[in-house]
């Protein structure tokens, strides 16, 4: 996809599949990149755009990046302004909460619970939804891909 | 060789079973693109006609291997390629995979029709599978009137024994099927195949040709009607009550149903539509091989390892949310749709190694 035509939102996307480890379809598959965006572009819209910008610069095809994005990346994490907001975001991820720059945490919604990644990178479920069906504990737990 | 004398019963128990399969994935997809949030009626409706054609697909299973035969289930044949075409005695039309819509609805109708319903296509090649549904001339309730029949009959010509010598332990205990529609039960003679029959024909079309299914009297539970007049509820926005006519439309209190509240998947998806490295394809063909796998599963429940119902089912629960998953995901180049399950067969030698919880290759001997 020719990268001008990139929207905002596939953008935020390939950028959380990079900073959480999970695939583009994956983090399509939750169904909150719209929300999570909003959140940013209510929350801090300078610091999101910032990040999304410093992103943008790397070239990357379906949230793959070649060693010396990462390498790149990984210097703009180090960044006092980006490391925050990016800290943000994979917590947002991981947890379904924002806790960024407020005195509380807050559950972003129902299915930001629902799908937060911390569940599936422990190979478990959230509880009360996602239910695994009875004495599926007896196998292994669940993993990811092989390749 | 000799034919065995089973042979017809074989074929006809190996109909149903792909009978009730076939209509699954399309009243998942109805199921799964709704907002539920908004069309609990509709949710709640869909769901517990698909649980009870699960436990109908089951009982067939349990009665083919109450009379010593095996059931096929990991087959290419097995899978209908949606849409599928039906002809039927007095009408033809296609089952698809269409997200839930009025159209969805009327199809649904159309399937699960009491009078004048037969399926017509011919099947030949391998002996227990059949290569196409085919109930001749007859409706489905006629169909298992005819299986009825062929069961008494055997069983006056040559014995209980003789027709009933199935394994016992090929039986699924009805302890590890739950969540369906009704209850499973042990087939091992012929009053307990009968009974089955009578489950799966009162729950689809409704006992003595009225609206009421027959759950109440089978299972104890609350009044409820068959699945036609279940989705003509949902057509109509409005509940049947006492004194209904099946000829006519319910009467009752009116039910909220939100049409525009369904994910925008488009019609009939298929895998190979979606471009090679999208994230939809991914998605999909990760769907479809978790479908295969899991049928290979269930193959394996109905034929002497009944212990893998419980993997079965966890994969049915994974199934749910990469059916999800997929409902979320944006299919490049059309705007506004989505993709979703496209419930399609992945031959054995061409199945991968996932990791999910609950697939063989992570725990082959168990």
């Amino acid at each position: 996809m020719n990268k001008s035509m990139k929207t905002k939102r596939l953008l935020f996307e390939e950028l959380s599949a990079v900073l959480t480890g999970f695939s583009l379809a994956d983090i399509q598959g939750t169904g909150l990149s719209s929300l999570y965006l909003e959140v940013f572009e209510d929350k801090d819209p300078d610091a999101i755009n910032n990040l999304l910008s410093a992103f943008e610069k790397f070239d990357t095809e379906s949230g793959k990046l070649s060693d010396d994005d990462l390498i790149l990346i990984s210097g703009a994490l180090e960044d006092k302004y980006l490391r925050p907001i990016s800290q943000q975001l994979i917590l947002m991820w991981y947890t379904g909460q924002w806790n960024f720059g407020e005195p509380d945490t807050y559950v972003i919604s129902k299915e930001a619970y629902i799908e937060s990644f911390s569940f599936r990178a422990a190979g478990s479920h959230p509880a009360g939804a996602k239910q695994p069906g009875y004495g599926t504990w007896q196998f292994p737990p669940q993993t990811f891909l092989e390749e | 060789m000799q034919v065995n004398f089973k042979q017809s019963l074989f074929k006809n128990l190996q109909t149903a079973i792909e009978l009730e399969h076939s209509t699954i994935p399309p009243y998942l997809v109805a199921y799964f693109t709704i907002n539920d949030s908004t069309n609990a009626f509709a949710v709640e409706t869909i769901r517990s006609v698909f649980m009870e054609e699960m436990l109908h697909m089951s009982l067939a299973c349990q009665i083919l291997n109450a009379v010593n035969g095996k059931p096929f289930i990991d087959h290419a044949k097995f899978v209908p390629e949606y849409p599928a075409e039906l002809n039927f005695k007095d009408r033809d039309f296609d089952v698809g995979l269409i997200k839930f819509s009025k159209e969805s609805i009327e199809t649904f109708m159309q399937i699960e029709k009491p009078e004048d319903v037969s399926l017509d296509v011919a099947g030949e090649d391998i002996p227990v599978l059949v290569d196409k549904i085919n109930l001749g001339q007859s409706t489905i309730g006629e169909f298992y009137a005819v299986i009825k029949q062929q069961l008494i009959e055997l069983t006056k010509e040559h014995g209980e024994d003789a027709v009933f010598n199935g394994d016992k332990k090929r039986q699924l205990d009805p302890a590890e099927y739950y969540g369906g529609g009704g209850g499973l039960i042990v087939v091992d003679s012929l009053s307990t195949a009968l009974l089955a029959i009578d489950i799966i024909v009162e729950q689809g079309e409704g006992s003595d040709h009225s609206i009421w299914d027959g759950d109440a009297a089978c299972f104890g539970q609350d009044k409820e009607v068959a699945h036609f007049f279940r989705f003509k509820e949902i057509y109509e926005g409005q509940l049947y009550q006492e004194g209904d006519s099946p000829k006519g439309k319910p009467t009752g209190p009116e039910v909220g149903v939100n049409w525009n509240a369904a994910q925008d998947m488009i019609d009939n998806p298929r895998a190979c539509q979606f471009p090679e490295s999208s994230t939809a394809r991914e998605k999909a063909d990760e769907f479809n091989q978790l479908y295969s796998q899991f049928l290979e599963q269930l193959h394996l429940t109905f034929n002497g390892e009944p212990g893998r119902m419980r993997r079965a089912v966890g994969m049915m629960y994974q199934m749910k949310y990469l059916a999800q998953s997929l409902l979320n995901i944006p299919i490049p180049d059309k705007e506004g749709k989505v993709a979703g399950p496209t419930f399609e067969y992945v031959p054995v030698e061409e199945r991968k190694t996932y990791n999910w919880s609950v697939s063989k290759t992570t725990d082959s001997n168990a």
